[in-house]
């Protein structure tokens, strides 16, 4: 997050300014490209590239704080997914992509592979993995933007309602997965009295 | 089940939110960023909008008051029923482009007075003579057009071969049929009758009386396209 500078590096970012363009290129690029690898795309780096491309190009008309930013260029990102999906006709990436998941390991940092360890041994990324795209693309605007409903449906086009029951169902997956690990023995698990 | 509880407020689900995030949410490569980076610096920055702006509700209430007003002016200038100094600027500013509302100057009933003079008045019997009446405050399409002043349609007095007053053309219902050679814009007659003699304009004095005579009497006349015409005798 920028901060209190926020307003002034936009401002130069919106001028031309190629520092000020960087530095707000590596404060949201782990957000939108975790975005895009959460739900699978396909080339997260090759769309987040696209995304980039189309974020500059609109940037001069954008007005707002970095909150507003932020879910502004998740719009962006969310909306150059969908158009992937639907140009390639298919769901964002098949077979199931937990093993591709797990082979980043080998590139993220200890307290990163360490996370992703647990996320695989708790089931916590098969269980994503089982979710529709759209829970999932609900469920990772809520954890890695901390994003409200609101915003979420804003950004989704939908109504808040239906998002609210995209978020109970896929947060229920995860919590079903870790009650699972946690008691192996009990199939169907997070029922227990 | 509760709609409005945060599903996330579920503390088993802390943990696993915490490790999604440390997992995902990471700086991308070093080769990655650099790629990037020069793809955005050969990018100018752009001011397209996302999509038009809707337009306000004050905005739509301003517009829709101006046509209000636009449009119920329009009828009160129409019907004379504006203020009178309103009604005359506004006679005056639309007269410019060919409009014709009253002026205000008849209180409100120019429409009723102004109306019969735009009225054509009765042609006149004799061509040449002034036409009766008033003057016509509009005349309209030209004293020349057909009906104001007694010329007769398609004819001209300034016609190719002709050379008499419109009023002598009055005198030639007597003439046969196709043997009017002057006559050179009746649609009815065939080509090459009147072409001849029509459109010399070198034509001869003797030509005036060509519509009362025979066609052999007008071989006179100088040998043209028109002379081999079929129902000429040379």
């Amino acid at each position: 997050v920028i901060g209190e500078p926020f307003p002034e590096v936009l401002a130069a970012a919106q001028a031309g300014d190629h520092e000020a363009i960087e530095r707000i290129y590596r404060d949201v690029a782990p957000l939108v490209i975790g975005y895009l690898r959460s739900n699978r795309a396909r080339d997260p780096e090759d769309t987040a590239s696209e995304v980039f491309v189309s974020m500059l190009g609109q940037l001069g008309s954008f007005t707002g704080d970095e909150h507003r930013f932020r879910s502004w260029l998740l719009t962006i990102t969310y909306r150059r997914m969908i158009d992937q999906v639907r140009r390639s006709g298919r769901r964002p990436e098949d077979p199931t992509p937990t093993d591709d998941l797990g082979r980043r390991v080998l590139d993220l940092t200890d307290s990163e592979s360490e996370a992703m360890s647990r996320l695989r041994v708790r089931g916590v990324l098969d269980a994503i993995d089982g979710l529709t795209d759209d829970q999932r693309a609900a469920l990772m605007l809520r954890v890695l933007a901390d994003l409200p409903v609101k915003e979420i449906a804003r950004i989704m086009g939908k109504p808040e309602t239906a998002v609210k029951a995209l978020l109970r169902r896929g947060g229920a997956s995860v919590a079903r997965a870790l009650d699972r690990e946690d008691h192996p023995g009990r199939p169907g698990g997070g029922t227990a009295p | 089940v509760d709609d409005d509880r945060d599903p996330f407020d579920d503390p088993r689900l802390t943990e696993a939110v915490d490790d999604l995030r440390a997992a995902f949410l990471t700086a991308p490569d070093d080769d990655v960023a650099r790629r990037h980076l020069d793809r955005l610096r050969a990018t100018p920055v752009g001011v397209v909008p996302l999509r038009r702006r809707r337009p306000t509700v004050a905005a739509a209430a301003v517009a829709g008051l101006a046509t209000a007003v636009l449009g119920l002016g329009g009828v009160a200038a129409a019907n004379g029923s504006l203020p009178r100094p309103l009604q005359a600027g506004v006679s005056a500013l639309v007269g410019v482009v060919g409009i014709e509302i009253p002026d205000g100057d008849g209180g409100g009933e120019g429409v009723g007075e102004r109306e019969p003079a735009e009225v054509p008045p009765v042609p006149p019997v004799l061509p040449d003579l002034p036409a009766p009446g008033p003057p016509v405050v509009d005349p309209g399409p030209g004293e020349g057009a057909p009906g104001r002043d007694g010329e007769i349609p398609g004819r001209e007095d300034t016609a190719p071969g002709r050379t008499g007053t419109a009023g002598e053309t009055t005198n030639q219902p007597e003439a046969p049929p196709g043997q009017t050679g002057d006559v050179g814009n009746k649609p009815e007659e065939p080509p090459g009758q009147t072409g001849d003699v029509g459109n010399k304009p070198e034509a001869p004095p003797g030509l005036d009386r060509a519509p009362t005579s025979p066609p052999p009497s007008s071989g006179g006349a100088p040998a043209g396209p028109g002379s081999a015409a079929p129902g000429r005798n040379e």
